[in-house]
């Protein structure tokens, strides 16, 4: 029995990321030649070889002679378990990685990935197999050895919304590697692409960069792109692709569920009303009927939603540690980024805003410490929101609006 | 050969990692605890460095906290970028910076994770053995990368050991685990990633 499949015969018994790749392949999805990218060549798959037991014997030499249908390398090693294959997230996943592995080190990086299972995960995997899961059973996981691709751009695309489930397509990217683009180190660009304006020319840019990414040509081709495999598995997709040297290619895709979505931006429940300091009652998330006035106040700024529940206060713009001073208990903090030096800072506050950040920030994390409704990746808010503004934080759904008792603003 | 730092740049530099912090936390921090009297013990660090504009000294609700400045920040990244040069280790801790990040993603996702079950918001409820087994994890990975870190600074040394001290007790009482008022996971984890940011003059 051969021990290795090449990605585009990847079904289910190769893992669920070279399974979805595989699909993919098959269905032409991501094999052909196009030319909506600005200056793209076409869409790929890496070649890839997909190693199904690493403790079985011989799958060494048959890698090895797989190797020139892959490329000269370096290579990518990765574990073709995805987290909706057991209990595994995908931050796991990323330690579960071997890249740019050159020749010598490909076998050992192969056999670590395959033992990188652990216990718990083993035997969800074993029950799925229909293993018995005795304890010391060792399983292994399927590995996908896959030619290195050397990111010029990098991103994810969702063919919903990943925070309102709405029927748009979010493309998020940012330079050089995919990495920082969940561990919140960075804010990505991000385009938006209504389902029923995908065949338009049409793309709004929710979140621009200094340094602009993508092109809403480029943007419309990827979302373009993810409908297509989208269309052909049938359920909403979660893509994640890299462009170098002008070809789109695609790492990974799987379907998009709610388990997905929460290891990026999870919207946050309803607000938790009257069980945090400073919170107010709702309000209802629209326009009040009475007299036709904007009694929920007027919307000022979005991000993501980090901290739960609903606070209102004065804003304070902090640019920087030497203008601390400003700032009055009770405050609405409104900055860039924390360290630890700004933590008496969100003690104190009722509110937090940051400019950039994801749901995993310090800041988040020190912010849902104190209890208190948090914002962040809230484009231009600094500039947007001045010193003295009343304003209320939804930290649930990643809204600020102008505090209704004061007039709203024009 | 693992390098010790000035003192007046342990001092401006727990600061730093610390972000507020009384005396006693910065000199235990900097290494400070047991001076001799040849030594001028931090407290006279800190006051040389208020004098110069570097920290300030902050008082809320009766606690009181040195911080830093934008000119204590900005001196005391010069500081560190010579010290990182001149014993040739920037490369290194550069590597151990890359080696992190994954980590950084597992350890506040955990941090995240718990955090949002806790306050009953979550769509993917977490249970507390999940959570200290992820944490349990990124501290056996942080074993080796604060040897490789301690290899070239000597003031790397620590994080791993309150870190696990902070995973051991939160299986009993999980305020361990986020906690801004001990030395919890994340607070020291938190600070861990300040120093790396701080050292290789990065921004957050």
């Amino acid at each position: 029995m051969s021990h290795i499949i090449a990605l585009h015969e990847a079904d289910r018994r190769c893992g669920g990321k070279a399974a979805g790749l595989g699909a993919l392949s098959r269905d032409g999805i991501a094999t052909r030649r196009v030319d909506t990218l600005s200056g793209s060549e076409g869409i790929a798959i890496p070649p890839g070889a997909v190693i199904l037991d690493a403790s079985r014997d011989g799958w060494k030499d048959e890698l090895l002679e797989t190797l020139p249908d892959l490329g000269p390398g370096p290579y990518a090693v990765r574990s073709s378990w995805l987290e909706e294959d057991g209990h595994e997230t995908s931050f796991a996943g990323q330690l579960r990685t071997a890249l740019n592995v050159d020749q010598t080190e490909l076998l050992d990086a192969v056999d670590r990935v395959a033992h990188s299972l652990d216990a718990r995960s083993t035997a969800a995997y074993a029950a799925r197999l229909n293993k018995p899961s005795a304890d010391g059973v060792t399983v292994l996981v399927p590995v996908l050895v896959q030619q290195m691709v050397d990111p010029d751009v990098s991103g994810v695309v969702f063919t919903n919304h990943p925070v309102t489930a709405e029927l748009q397509c979010v493309v998020e990217s940012i330079w050089g590697l995919g990495d920082r683009l969940v561990n919140g180190s960075v804010t990505p660009e991000r385009w938006v692409i209504p389902h029923d304006q995908a065949a338009l020319d049409h793309a709004t840019l929710e979140h621009g960069l200094p340094e602009p990414v993508l092109t809403a040509h480029d943007a419309r081709a990827i979302a373009g792109l993810a409908l297509q495999a989208e269309a052909a598995s049938g359920s909403p997709c979660d893509m994640e692709w890299t462009l170098a040297d002008g070809i789109l290619w695609v790492l990974q895709s799987r379907p998009l569920t709610a388990l997905n979505a929460a290891g990026r931006e999870s919207p946050l429940r309803a607000p938790l009303e009257g069980s945090m300091p400073g919170v107010v009652p709702s309000a209802g998330p629209s326009v009040s009927p009475r007299g036709g006035e904007h009694e929920v106040g007027t919307l000022l700024v979005t991000g993501t939603p980090a901290s739960p529940g609903r606070a209102a206060g004065a804003v304070t713009v902090v640019p920087g540690l030497d203008d601390f001073a400003r700032f009055r208990t009770g405050d609405v903090l409104v900055c860039s980024t924390t360290s630890p030096a700004w933590t008496p800072l969100l003690a104190r506050a009722s509110a937090v805003i940051t400019e950039t950040g994801g749901i995993l920030a310090h800041a988040a994390i020190v912010a849902r410490e104190f209890g208190i409704p948090t914002v962040v990746a809230a484009e231009g808010a600094m500039n947007l929101l001045a010193s003295g503004d009343h304003v209320t934080v939804d930290g649930s759904h990643g809204v600020v609006t102008s505090y209704p008792l004061k007039e709203s603003h024009p | 050969m693992s390098h010790l730092s000035d003192p007046s740049l342990r001092v401006l530099h727990a600061v730093r990692t610390l972000g507020y912090a009384d005396t006693d936390r910065i000199a235990a921090k900097a290494g400070m605890e047991n001076n001799s009297a040849a030594v001028p013990d931090a407290t006279e660090h800190l006051l040389a460095a208020q004098a110069r504009g570097w920290i300030m000294w902050t008082a809320f609700a009766g606690d009181g906290g040195w911080s830093l400045t934008e000119d204590g920040k900005t001196h005391g990244e010069r500081l560190l970028a010579a010290e990182l040069d001149a014993i040739g280790a920037r490369s290194g801790v550069s590597a151990v910076y890359e080696d992190f990040l994954p980590l950084n993603v597992l350890v506040a996702r955990a941090c995240t994770e718990w955090q949002l079950t806790e306050l009953d918001v979550s769509t993917d409820p977490v249970s507390l053995t999940a959570t200290l087994e992820a944490l349990q994890r990124g501290a056996e990975a942080l074993e080796s990368l604060e040897i490789r870190l301690v290899a070239h600074l000597n003031r790397f040394a620590g994080y791993r050991s309150r870190f696990l001290h902070a995973v051991g007790q939160a299986a009993t009482d999980p305020g361990w685990i986020t906690s801004t008022e001990r030395d919890s996971a994340h607070r020291v984890w938190f600070e861990l990633h300040e120093d790396l940011i701080a050292t290789l003059g990065l921004t957050r």
